[in-house]
């Protein structure tokens, strides 16, 4: 885990969490960040024993999971994939539509134009873990644009991980602010074709971590901060 | 209405407890799958819907009040990490079971009653 940041003190923090947790307000997530092919049959059966309990949570009714509206007798879930990895798309994808889940690609989003001689060592600089094994030997380890396209068009949904993977902090000036949310704003229209609705920092800085990049965030068109406690609506 | 309190954790459930959060914290996160209870907050000032709900939230926000206070007491000085590594251990121990039907409406043990 990294260095995780909260707006309040750790009794306001408790406090709200408590709250919440207890009028059922909550989402059920599962984090993963690379995928790689020697743990597919892993990933398989964890998501043979979801489709018997959860329903998927997709663009389509991600509102009402998150306003409790939801009306489906089985609890919805989330499979959030982190990074924007290659192997989420190799690996991964082909798995959750075999069981009828849907993937939510958190992409920082100047990662898939990172040429592929290089996206290791950009990889490295971001704090991007990739696998201990290299699937993809002098190959790209990002997905692409089109393929996130071909995704998004499946019915998959897409998050905005900051622009370079970002770790937000009080202090941030807001011309990197600019670039982190504003900049990767366009850049996932521009490579999705369709605007991002949800954004997440590196470590999961919630609203109130930095008040400037909260008012950045809303004045992009962002509605959702994922964090690592909450969802927060924003807009 | 009834006034009561929970006794406090048993030393030897509040060490299997931190052992556990030590083993989940241990593991490679770069390629596994981690489940999370993520709670649901409106920052635009509507007012919320009343949420119809079967209880799992009240029992989860239950256990980690308890793990706070009884992590409290071996460790005052609690912080953000904690709290992540609380919830994932709930979430490790409870994701799948709160997420069980009820018996009676678990239709495939009452074919019966579905036909």
């Amino acid at each position: 885990m990294g260095e995780l940041l909260l707006p309040g003190s750790f009794d306001e923090t408790l406090a709200a969490l408590v709250r919440g947790l207890s009028a059922g307000r909550m989402l059920r997530v599962v984090n993963f960040h690379a995928t790689p092919s020697y743990r597919r049959e892993e990933y398989r059966k964890q998501f043979a024993a979801y489709a018997g309990l959860f329903t998927p949570i997709t663009p389509d009714n991600f509102a009402s999971a998150f306003d409790g509206t939801w009306s489906d007798p089985r609890p919805g879930l989330m499979p959030v994939l982190f990074e924007g990895f290659r192997d989420n798309v190799d690996v991964m994808l082909p798995v959750l539509e075999e069981f009828g889940f849907k993937g939510w690609f958190f992409v920082p989003s100047a990662f898939p134009a990172v040429v592929p001689a290089i996206q290791r060592s950009y990889a490295k600089a971001h704090k991007l873990h990739l696998p201990k094994r290299d699937e993809y030997p002098d190959e790209r380890v990002v997905m692409t644009w089109d393929e996130g396209r071909s995704i998004a068009a499946r019915g998959h949904g897409f998050a905005c991980h900051s622009r370079s993977h970002f770790e937000l902090t009080p202090e941030t000036p807001d011309h990197v602010l600019w670039d982190e949310i504003h900049t990767a704003a366009n850049e996932m229209r521009a490579g999705l074709g369709q605007p991002a609705e949800i954004f997440c920092w590196l470590h999961g800085a919630e609203a109130g971590v930095n008040p400037r990049a909260d008012a950045m965030l809303r004045e992009a068109g962002f509605r959702y901060l994922f964090s690592n406690f909450k969802v927060q609506r924003l807009a | 209405m009834i006034n009561f309190s929970l006794p406090p954790l048993p030393v030897e459930e509040v060490d299997a407890r931190l052992a556990d959060m030590d083993r989940l914290g241990s593991r490679d996160y770069a390629e596994i799958g981690v489940p999370m209870f993520l709670v649901a907050e409106d920052l635009t000032g509507q007012s919320p819907r009343p949420v119809i709900h079967d209880g799992s939230g009240r029992i989860l926000a239950m256990l980690l009040a308890e793990g706070v206070e009884a992590l409290r007491l071996r460790r005052p000085d609690l912080g953000a990490d904690d709290i992540a590594r609380l919830i994932e251990a709930l979430a490790d121990r409870h994701f799948l079971s709160l997420a069980t039907p009820a018996f009676s409406r678990a239709a495939d043990l009452h074919p019966v009653e579905a036909a």
